[in-house]
């Protein structure tokens, strides 16, 4: 049995996963802030169901989806507040995590452009192009049809457009 | 995949926050805290959590940033807010106690609204180029510009007071025409002739409702069939009342008999008279109401909206385009960086466009492409900058 397939209790379910939940809330949020929070959240959900898991060895694909979920609920008051005027942008401060200069602006200009985007699509976005996903694995993740995933990997690449052409 | 995906890869797998194993256990302690407080809400019922999220969509340009974490339904509970006003300028009413509507997806093409329990009418304002839809756990509900009301107690119901939408249950589609109604019982689908206002919408009494509007009389509503309480010859109903609960056309005639009762003298009741107006196949008269709010009301925090709204109403149902873009400029220069400026800009532009007045289109692009180099117009008004 792999390290991973073993049955774990919840805390170390929790220590073995903070990093990665931690590293998917800022990808998908992009913002440093809302990482503890957003890591809260989804091990929350995650203990509800943690003691139905029957596979120990499918626990962390199933934490990524539950992640991939509160991303987008997350995301979706985020615009929501944004449209009732109550969220202001706090722009990701890219440069303790850049390489290089090249870098800290390209993750600039690209979250900035994220912001603009509907809920799934960045979430899609980021899935596809950072994690580097297979659109079917996206489509398992997300719980979309494999058409929907299309469609709204589409709408992203179309509101990034800018970003991408420079 | 393309050199710049595979740049922006590269770049994005660097983002990862440094965890360190004492920040582990700090979240691992803050996790069970949580867990603890949340196991003793459970018990406690969950009754206090809905009330406040009421103000959210209600008072939907409210500036309180403290309030920016708190959940983004609408609720309608304790609070007296029952009109969602929507930055498009339709309008959902909440119908009755304990109705839950999140709103799913906001975009240039489509708003989507999850009605997760209770009933609520929808007014929409006619958008051929944004898909308004209505979902509830087994029906989706698409329009283009009407009046309809979902309803999710019990059985699922669509009622259609104006206009046309689609409904889909399932695989099927259903089209409804004003004056049907829709309702899913079980796995089986009925279409019929709308049976009228709910019943409680009538008042058997005879009294005044408690508002502290002054009263008029109005006619009773239509009964449901089979019922055996004794016929409302006449309901004492006010106009805020009335719009309350949706039924904008009543609520005019309601506002009109009130006539020399005086002038509506808070912003909040100009904004709704402006929406009944509106709502009710009179711009001109929300115009005027939005007018007067914007005179005697122009420091508090609603301003923008009234200004918003006027120009929208200029804009497309007056068809007077300079009217439009001066309030459109009144919007933006009330909460310059508020969540309405960019949109009021981008119609502002379009505006002096339409009113023939090309330089100063061209200057309020300039201008937006200052502010939002970004923004959702962004290359379109490129174009019209770089035209000569």
């Amino acid at each position: 049995m792999r390290p991973e397939e073993a049955p774990l209790g919840f805390d170390d379910f929790f220590r073995r996963y903070h990093r990665l939940v931690a590293a998917i809330g800022l990808r998908m949020l992009g913002r440093p802030s809302d990482v503890d929070d957003f890591v809260q959240d989804v091990f929350l959900e995650a203990h509800r169901g943690y003691a139905k898991i029957r596979e120990p060895g499918a626990a962390k694909g199933w934490l990524r989806a539950i992640a991939v979920r509160v991303a987008i609920r997350r995301l979706r008051r985020r615009r929501l507040a944004a449209a009732l005027g109550l969220d202001r942008p706090d722009p990701l401060e890219t440069s303790p995590y850049a390489a290089n200069q090249e870098q800290v602006v390209l993750l600039q200009q690209i979250y900035r452009a994220l912001e603009h985007l509907p809920a799934k699509a960045r979430v899609v976005w980021v899935l596809r192009v950072i994690e580097g996903e297979k659109l079917e694995d996206i489509a398992t993740i997300t719980g979309m049809g494999l058409s929907s995933v299309k469609r709204q990997l589409n709408t992203a690449t179309e509101g990034l457009e800018g970003v991408l052409r420079e | 995949m393309s050199e710049p995906l595979r740049r922006i890869q590269e770049a994005g797998r660097l983002l990862a926050p440094p965890v360190e194993p004492a920040d582990t256990e700090r979240a691992l302690a803050r996790f069970w805290a949580l867990e603890e407080r949340r196991r003793q809400r459970r018990v406690i019922g969950t009754s206090a959590a809905v009330g406040l999220s009421m103000v959210f969509g209600a008072l939907w340009l409210a500036s309180q940033p403290e309030e920016a974490a708190a959940p983004v339904q609408v609720t309608k509970a304790e609070s007296d807010e029952r009109v969602i006003r929507f930055a498009d300028g339709s309008v959902a009413v909440l119908l009755s106690e304990g109705t839950v509507l999140r709103v799913e997806e906001s975009t240039e093409a489509l708003m989507e609204i999850a009605l997760q329990t209770g009933r609520a009418r929808f007014d929409v304002a006619p958008n051929p180029n944004r898909l308004f839809r209505v979902v509830t756990e087994g029906l989706r509900v698409e329009v283009l510009g009407t009046s309809f009301t979902v309803s999710d107690e019990g059985s699922e119901q669509v009622s259609v007071h104006r206009g046309r939408v689609a409904v889909f249950a399932g695989e099927n589609r259903h089209e409804l025409a004003a004056g049907m109604t829709f309702a899913l019982e079980g796995e089986r689908a009925i279409v019929a002739p709308d049976p009228g206002e709910p019943e409680e919408e009538v008042r058997e009494d005879g009294e005044e409702p408690p508002t502290e509007e002054p009263a008029v009389r109005r006619s009773a509503k239509k009964k449901k069939p089979g019922s055996k309480k004794p016929r409302a010859e006449r309901v004492v109903s006010s106009w805020r009342h009335l719009a309350e609960k949706g039924l904008f056309a009543e609520a005019y005639e309601a506002l009109e008999d009130q006539g020399g009762e005086g002038p509506i003298a808070d912003l909040r009741g100009l904004l709704l008279a402006a929406d009944v107006a509106r709502l009710s196949g009179h711009p001109a008269e929300a115009a005027g109401y939005l007018e007067t709010a914007l005179r005697d009301h122009r420091g508090e925090g609603q301003a923008v909206l009234a200004a918003f709204t006027l120009g929208r109403i200029y804009e497309r149902e007056l068809g007077k385009p300079e009217r439009a873009a001066e309030a459109f400029a009144v919007a933006r220069s009330l909460e310059p960086g508020g969540s309405l400026a960019e949109d009021a800009l981008a119609h502002e532009i379009d505006c002096w466009s339409k009113a023939g007045q090309h330089p100063k289109a061209k200057a309020r692009a300039q201008l937006y492409l200052e502010l939002h180099p970004d923004g959702r117009r962004a290359a379109r008004l490129r174009g019209m900058v770089q035209e000569r």
